[in-house]
């Protein structure tokens, strides 16, 4: 069984994955350490907004939503 | 001396409702020295102590680059301190712990609060507060600030702690804020060891509720529907509550102030009734319409609903440039452009922040509000007063819309969009009210000067040069109506509401007191002199140009204080002038030519 590594913004929504790693300048990467957003966590998409809106994500308890740009900068690693 | 305790904690913790609850209402907002923002801060008795408590903004890292997180080290660093309070959501102390230790760091005395523990139950998070308390070598208190549960065992632990004094100070604590190192291991070591939840948490209402209000073909048609249904409440209730005030406000006049009046000579008693008196009390009568939606608005914020609305529309904002926080923000604005304005230091990006401040004073205020409920009560049907406002909430949408579209290009920005979307909550009724009563006393603080010196100098003007006939064309106000009515007069303004309009550059308020000093009447006769001097077109008109022209000066003071480009400042001006010019002159001709 292997894991499926990519990109958070190509997850289904409904499906948890791993996150990997996180690119970007500091103060992002920062914000979504804040938000629990780091390697290790379980992130799950649980939808996308219309008209290629943003993605609504929770990492344990805490939702929030980013847009499909910064979502790119997330890899995850999917249990396949 | 008195000893100072600063309550600290990210964003959605409850920490503002902690702060009321353990305050009353007592507090106060102030300036404190080196910060930029007014901070909420106020005494009260603990233990032997007389403390001040503080409330600082909502933020998530210790050494993070928002303006909020800027203040935050800023106050630590120069405001002495006594104590530390940091509150965190319990639910989600798997993440919040890191800022926790990183407070801890500072070597502060402090505890910890444990806020919302019944809402992490429910999400199935255990947390073992002793355990955790040992481990950290502080006081972790759980408490429920929204059922006011666990409030004296915290009162009593900040006022032991105050009385081990081991400050701190300043210069050693700004060299403890300099060093920035990771807190992540300590916090899932300290995790591991006294928290237990489920792998993955959802709070299952909180997902029903989403599933309907965040549909991807619903939600948006859902969210227009509930914005209009709030304004046909916020119509139906006030008026009847704005005509028992402004009679009261009447009967008041009549009863003690004409009387009291009388002692002075005809021109002061003409200026202090006609002028300050009616003025006022024409704004006076539309409080209750005002304080009305902020009660809907901070209803609609408390439930997590604004959150939502941020996501629905982020897709659609991302194509003009702007982002869900600047629809939210927009909302705002419809209580006042002021605070709006100010928001906009939750951006980084001074690009997005100029683009975003040059699109909120489109947002159809209050005081533009009050002009508009009056005009559309005094030459509306009721039937169709509900609509015709909702058009011009509409056309504010649409001008936004317009301008950031006209003015992406030069201001255009990136900035990464994270929002959090807290769980579905019942909003409080006390603090319901207390948002309504802090935005009216904060709305009438900002304004009364503005609408006092607006009506008076209007009054002056219709009355002046001495012995003319009040609003005559001989007077100041009939000269200057003459040299400007070319101006207004295809846009089918009369030279008297053209004059008015010049007034509500100083603030929109002025407009509807300006109109009835002008007329010559009190606020009872106002709705017959409109109804006398103007058509539903011409009413319809002069809204189109009130929605839309330049910014009030307090909201122009914001921009130029934020923006700190004149450039910006004068953009905003020109623009909206320009752009009420055009639509009012094409309605009204297009109307009149319609046959209309």
């Amino acid at each position: 069984m292997g894991a499926v590594s990519m990109k958070l913004s190509c997850l289904r929504c409904g499906e948890l994955a791993s996150v990997t790693c996180v690119e970007g300048d500091a103060c992002f990467v920062r914000r979504l350490q804040a938000l629990g957003v780091h390697p290790g966590r379980a992130v799950n998409v649980v939808r996308r907004a219309a008209f290629n809106g943003p993605l609504h994500l929770r990492v344990g308890s805490t939702e929030f939503f980013l847009r499909a740009r910064e979502a790119d900068a997330i890899s995850v690693q999917s249990p396949a | 001396m008195s000893k100072r305790v600063a309550l600290l904690g990210m964003p959605n913790t409850g920490k503002s409702t902690l702060f009321n609850r353990l305050t009353g209402a007592s507090a106060r907002t102030g300036n404190w020295p080196g910060l930029t923002v007014e901070l909420l801060a106020a005494k009260l008795p603990l233990g032997t102590d007389l403390v001040e408590l503080v409330d600082l903004p909502g933020f998530y890292d210790l050494h993070g680059m928002t303006e909020d997180e800027h203040v935050v080290r800023r106050f630590l660093e120069r405001v002495p301190l006594d104590f530390l309070v940091i509150v965190l959501n319990a639910a989600q102390i798997d993440r919040q712990i890191n800022l926790l230790l990183q407070v801890k760091a500072l070597g502060v005395p402090m505890l910890a609060v444990l806020n919302m523990s019944d809402e992490a139950k429910r999400f199935g998070v255990n947390i073992d507060t002793a355990r955790l308390s040992t481990a950290l070598g502080f006081p972790v208190l759980e408490v429920s600030a929204r059922r006011a549960e666990g409030l004296d065992v915290l009162r009593q632990a900040i006022a032991d702690g105050l009385r081990v004094s081991n400050k701190v100070s300043q210069a050693e604590l700004a060299l403890r804020l300099a060093p920035d190192e990771t807190v992540q291991d300590e916090a899932d070591a300290l995790l591991r060891m006294t928290v237990k939840s489920p792998r993955e948490l959802s709070d299952g209402m909180s997902a029903r509720l989403d599933h309907v209000l965040l549909h991807p073909l619903w939600g948006l048609p859902i969210f227009f529907l509930s914005l209009f249904l709030l304004f046909q409440f916020i119509f139906t209730v006030g008026a009847p509550l704005q005509d028992a005030v402004a009679n009261l406000l009447n009967l008041l006049r009549d009863a003690i102030v004409q009387p009291v009046a009388h002692v002075l000579p005809p021109f002061g008693e003409g200026l202090l009734i006609g002028g300050v008196y009616d003025g006022v009390a024409t704004v006076a009568s539309f409080l209750p319409i005002i304080a009305l939606f902020f009660i809907v608005m901070s209803a609609v914020e408390d439930s997590g609903y604004l959150a939502r609305a941020a996501f629905l529309v982020d897709g659609f904002m991302a194509r003009i440039g702007l982002d869900g926080r600047g629809f939210v923000l927009h909302l705002f604005g419809m209580g006042c452009n002021v605070p709006a304005v100010m928001g906009t230091r939750v951006m980084r990006s001074p690009a997005l922040r100029a683009l975003t401040m040059l699109v909120l004073p489109f947002a159809l205020c209050a005081a533009r509000l009050q002009v508009f409920l009056f005009l559309i009560a005094a030459l509306f049907a009721p039937a169709q007063a509900a609509l015709v406002l909702f058009s011009l909430y509409v056309l504010s949408l649409l001008a936004a819309v317009l301008t950031a579209a006209v003015f992406k290009r030069r201001y255009h920005a990136v900035e990464p969009v994270i929002l959090e979307l807290p769980p579905y909550r019942l909003p409080q009724v006390g603090s319901m009210f207390k948002s309504a009563w802090n935005e009216i006393s904060g709305f009438l603080r900002r304004a009364t000067q503005f609408i006092v010196v607006g009506v008076v100098a209007i009054w002056l003007l219709t009355h002046l040069p001495w012995g003319v006939e009040p609003s005559s064309p001989a007077s100041f106000a009939g000269q200057l109506s003459q040299s400007v009515g070319f101006i207004f007069a295809p846009l089918g303004f009369d030279a008297l509401l053209g004059v008015a309009l010049l007034f509500g550059f100083v603030a929109k308020e002025i407009v509807l007191g300006g109109l009835a000093v002008l007329y010559r009447v009190q606020e009872d006769g106002l709705t017959q002199a409109v109804q006398l001097h103007m058509d539903w077109v011409q009413a319809y008109s002069f809204m189109l140009f009130t929605l839309l022209y330049t910014p009030c000066v307090s909201t122009l003071a914001a921009i130029q204080a934020e923006g700190k480009s004149w450039r910006l400042t004068l953009t905003s001006v020109l623009w909206s002038v320009g752009l009420a010019y055009a639509v009012s002159f094409a309605f009204y001709q297009v109307a009149r030519g319609l046959g209309y």
